[in-house]
């Protein structure tokens, strides 16, 4: 099932429809699901599947069953049920790896964008840079997803990252409670991002965090030195890579141990993801969240 | 302050190497791969410190380079500390050596007066701080004062007086470079010369080995082309009728058409003589000085002139006509007719004027007497006699060959002539213990070798034939012998002469304080022709004065010939040990002098005139005559650009540099080991260094 899920990077770097690209990510995704109990629910009838054991027998076309002797079970669209406020992180740390982080994150966005319309959810974005900006409030509607691709397609990388009152501004409008999707690497100065996991609790959002890692920042394979630069700040180090490399992997795996512990205190589904990865999984686990809630 | 100096400055051109570590500290810097990277956030904690560290060392590497570089630069160049030096650097402290020339030549004029002045002024130009010495050159380089205070020179310079010596300057030079290798060198060092730069005192200049930084600052008196006349080289023979010589030196650049100059003997006028001297040239004067009576006398050439050194315008000899030697002659064919008569060239050339009323005095008084009465006389007065000469005798009384003996025993000369008519056993037997050889047989002149024997070899260096050392003063080969005795010299003779087939001519013997000479040949022209050639006269003289123990003349014309300024003792004999004497000099009054335990008396020559030395009762017992060196006479200097050429090809050839005539126990403090050292151990810091893994 997830041969079909994985995303060519180079595929990723050459198609510039993110529309067409989540679409295709979730129509394969949702066609390994059909006996998955997960799927939205809605008052209007969507169509018919066929019934597998577990399904609630109150949803059983008997009609149906009487003309054809086939139990079908009905699926109904909700109407807008849930908010969902994606967090994507357009950072300069976000530009790094092959494909960079950005280009699959901005993906990921864009499928659960789709998933959520079809679900009947209302996606909003907000982008997450040097300044944050909410490019778009939570809606369902079509078109609101066709202008949420436009948007994400547009973005771009650069700059750090900040997360000041501007960010506590926005998510002060978060009123509805709903769902927050960070999708971002968590590089950031100081405690930033876990006041923002704070703040998102604060206003009642159930939050689900994405951590996008670069196989790169993963593997740290640079033998030799190097000077190297932060591509948020410019600033530059050198470094003999091979030698530091185990004390960089400590480090970041430190730093991932903390974010998830810090994630469970507050009851936040953690995800980390290799851009190497398919999509699958975090579809999989947004579908989870999306149930809880 | 101290100051640093090399030893090797040139050797710091070398630091340019320092620039190499730098370019491949910068080069391998630039090698270093740029890598964007999200972010750096999981470096910085730690890393800052590493960083800082790793900076830290580098930094410390490219150090550590770099003084291992200049420290091994430093090393070669040897520094060294001079000793103790505290110096300003706005004024160095200088110590200035004078060599200064006091040589006969700077009499010249107002040269002394002028060089005094600007040694003044010089003077002047030092500070209390400075020091100063002095090196005097005159006959020798001396140091007249040390090193001190400029203050300290001022009087001694005021009794300073030219000499009448000659000098070297490069002795002078050296005394002051040994002068100031001995002092402390944080002193700027420099040698200052005041000399007229005669020539003749700059011949040795490139000996004097001057290192190429000493600063030598020169001042000249003198001018390069001064006129000045010189009379030079008097020599007046003692005996009797020999003509005396001078020259005449002209050293000026144009001629003199007229020089007159006067001759006088025992300081008074003799005769004036005018002569034209070219320019450049020497000219030769001669004069026959009348007889003289035994005794010391002196002669003195002078040239009226206004030329520019008057210390050269005249030449002095003292020399000592001596008592004449009294020969007693045995004549044993006595004559009226004095040619007929056997010792007739014998008397005659030993004294030409023998019977003449108006005589002049001879070396030689003679007196003839008949064989019968020669004991008589030697017993009778055995003292009056110093010499006796036996023409071939053919009787001799019984008792003759006692007395003489016992004559010889006590100092007296005895020759004999082996001519005709010697009776050769009685002779042997009887005189066995005066011969020189035993007389076997007479012989003649093979008839092959009708040329006759001639006279093969002789000691030239004998008293005897001191007449024929020159060139040209005789040729003894010429006189041809006819007959002879066939003799076997005894064991304790000596053979001065040879015919040229190896038999002995003339054989001497010493017996007690005498000696007695054989001559193998007659004393008139019956076996030779001696006595009709030119060599017939000296040779007896020098057989006569030899026999008679008389060497005085040579002697005493040597040691009575001084250069003024140059140091001299005169030999007096060991019987003069520690006796006073009375030296007079020219112009001062009679000094008191005592001989050493040799006999030697000391003296040193002031100006040239006569002295003379008397014992304490006043009898003479010495005359001496001190004339200018003769260098002194040519007046020509260098210039300052000759002279400083010289310097520089001094300094040139001696290759040496300040450390090889400073003093090393006083001056250098080099510590190149201990850089050395230093170098090994930013060596092995360096290996530490740049081994080390940075994180």
């Amino acid at each position: 099932m997830s041969s079909h899920l994985s995303i060519d990077p180079k595929l990723l770097a050459a198609v510039d429809d993110l529309s067409l690209l989540a679409r295709t990510v979730v129509e394969g995704f949702l066609s390994g699901l059909h006996r998955s109990p997960f799927l939205g629910y809605s008052t209007e009838f969507a169509s018919y599947r066929p019934y597998v054991q577990g399904d609630n027998l109150r949803h059983v076309d008997w009609k149906v069953w009487g003309r054809s002797d086939q139990l079908n079970v009905k699926q109904f669209e909700d109407s807008t049920n849930l908010t969902v406020q994606i967090i994507l992180d357009t950072s300069g740390s976000m530009d790094f790896g092959n494909p960079s982080k950005f280009a699959y994150a901005r993906l990921l966005a864009a499928a659960l964008a789709f998933l959520m319309v079809r679900q009947h959810d209302a996606p909003g974005l907000t982008l997450l840079g040097e300044h944050a900006v909410q490019a778009l409030p939570p809606r369902s509607q079509q078109h609101h997803l066709d202008d949420l691709f436009q948007l994400l397609a547009g973005a771009r990388t650069g700059g750090h990252t900040v997360l000041g009152p501007e960010l506590w501004k926005v998510v002060e409008t978060f009123t509805r409670r709903g769902l927050a999707v960070v999708i971002s690497d968590l590089f950031s100065p100081g405690e930033g991002f876990f006041e923002l996991l704070r703040q998102l609790h604060v206003q009642r959002q159930e939050t689900i965090v994405f951590q996008v890692l670069a196989p790169e920042e993963v593997d740290f394979d640079f033998p030799g030195n190097h000077l190297m630069v932060d591509s948020e700040t410019g600033r530059e180090i050198p470094l003999h890579a091979g030698a530091f490399r185990r004390e960089y992997q400590r480090r970041l795996a430190t730093f991932c141990d903390r974010v998830q512990e810090e994630c469970v205190r507050r009851e936040i589904d953690y995800l980390r993801i290799r851009t190497d990865e398919p999509l699958e999984g975090v579809l999989t686990a947004y579908l989870e969240q999306r149930m809880a809630v | 302050m101290s100051r640093l100096s090399f030893t090797n400055g040139a050797m710091l051109a070398g630091l340019a190497v320092l620039v190499i570590p730098i370019l491949i500290h910068l080069l391998l810097r630039r090698t270093r791969t740029r890598l964007r990277f999200s972010t750096l956030q999981f470096f910085i904690q730690q890393d800052e410190q590493s960083e800082r560290r790793r900076k830290l060392r580098h930094w410390l590497l490219l150090a550590t380079r770099l003084l291992l570089l200049a420290v091994l630069v430093l090393a070669f160049a040897r520094p060294y500390l001079p000793n103790g030096a505290i110096e300003d650097p706005a004024r160095p402290r200088r110590q200035v050596v004078l060599v200064l020339d006091r040589s006969a030549s700077l009499q010249t004029g107002n040269r002394w007066a002028r060089m005094m002045e600007a040694v003044r002024q010089s003077l002047a130009e030092l500070g209390m701080d400075d020091r100063v010495a002095l090196v005097v050159c005159a006959a020798n380089a001396e140091v007249a004062m040390s090193l001190a205070p400029p203050a300290k020179l001022r009087p001694l310079l005021d009794k300073l007086e030219p000499g009448f010596g000659t000098s070297d300057l490069a002795e002078g030079l050296r005394a002051a470079l040994k002068l100031l290798a001995s002092e402390p060198a944080h002193l700027k060092p420099a040698i200052w010369v005041f000399s007229d730069l005669q020539r003749n005192a700059c011949q040795r200049l490139r000996t004097a080995s001057l290192p190429r930084d000493l600063e030598v600052k020169t001042w000249s008196a003198g001018e390069p082309d001064a006129a000045n006349f010189a009379v030079q080289d008097l020599v007046v023979p003692v005996e009797s009728g020999a003509a005396s010589q001078v020259s005449l030196v002209n050293f000026s650049a144009q001629d003199a058409k007229e020089v007159k100059m006067d001759w006088l003997i025992d300081g008074e006028f003799i005769s004036r003589q005018s002569a034209a001297v070219r320019a450049g040239t020497t000219t030769n004067l001669g004069l026959s000085l009348p007889a003289l009576s035994p005794g010391w006398h002196t002669a003195e050439a002078r040239i009226q002139s206004q030329d520019g050194l008057a210390l050269d315008d005249s030449a002095r000899l003292a020399f000592q006509i001596p008592d004449a030697i009294s020969v007693l002659c045995v004549e044993s064919r006595p004559s009226k007719r004095v040619f007929e008569e056997e010792s007739f060239f014998v008397v005659s050339a030993l004294n030409p004027g023998q019977g003449d009323s108006n005589r002049i005095s001879a070396r030689f008084k003679i007196e003839k007497v008949l064989p019968e009465r020669l004991t008589s006389r030697l017993r009778d007065q055995p003292k009056e006699q110093q010499l006796v000469i036996l023409p071939s005798l053919r009787q001799m009384p019984s008792e003759a060959g006692s007395i003489l003996e016992g004559f010889v025993k006590n100092g007296g000369g005895l020759v004999i002539f082996a001519g005709e008519g010697i009776q050769a056993g009685r002779y042997s037997l009887g005189w066995r213990d005066l011969l020189p050889a035993v007389l076997e047989r007479v012989e003649d002149v093979p008839l092959r070798e009708q040329a006759g024997w001639h006279v093969r070899e002789y000691a030239r260096d004998h008293l005897i034939f001191a007449a024929f050392r020159q060139p040209n003063s005789g040729d003894l080969a010429l006189p041809v012998f006819s007959r002879r005795w066939a003799m076997t010299p005894v064991e304790s003779s000596q053979v001065l002469a040879r015919f040229d087939d190896g038999a002995p001519l003339l054989v001497s013997r010493t017996v007690g304080a005498g000696r007695v000479l054989l001559v193998n040949t007659s004393a008139d022209t019956r076996w030779n022709d001696w006595p009709k050639r030119k060599t017939f006269v000296p040779w007896l003289h020098g057989v006569a004065n030899f026999a008679a123990g008389e060497a005085f003349a040579e002697k005493g014309r040597d040691n009575s010939r001084f250069l003024a300024g140059m140091a001299t003792e005169i030999d007096l004999g060991r019987a003069a040990a520690r006796k006073p004497f009375l030296l007079q000099t020219p112009g001062s009054a009679q000094t008191m002098v005592v001989a050493d335990a040799e006999g030697r008396l000391p003296i040193l020559p002031g100006p040239p005139g006569f002295y003379s030395l008397s014992e304490t009762n006043g009898r003479l017992i010495r005359l001496c005559a001190a004339n200018l060196p003769s260098a002194e006479s040519d007046l020509a200097a260098w210039t300052l650009q000759e002279f400083q050429q010289q310097l520089a090809q001094a300094a040139s050839e001696s290759g040496t540099g300040p450390a090889a005539w400073v003093n090393p126990e006083l001056r250098d403090r080099e510590f190149w080991r201990m850089i050395l050292t230093a170098g090994l151990v930013l060596l092995c810091l360096e290996i530490i260094l740049a081994n080390r893994t940075f994180a």
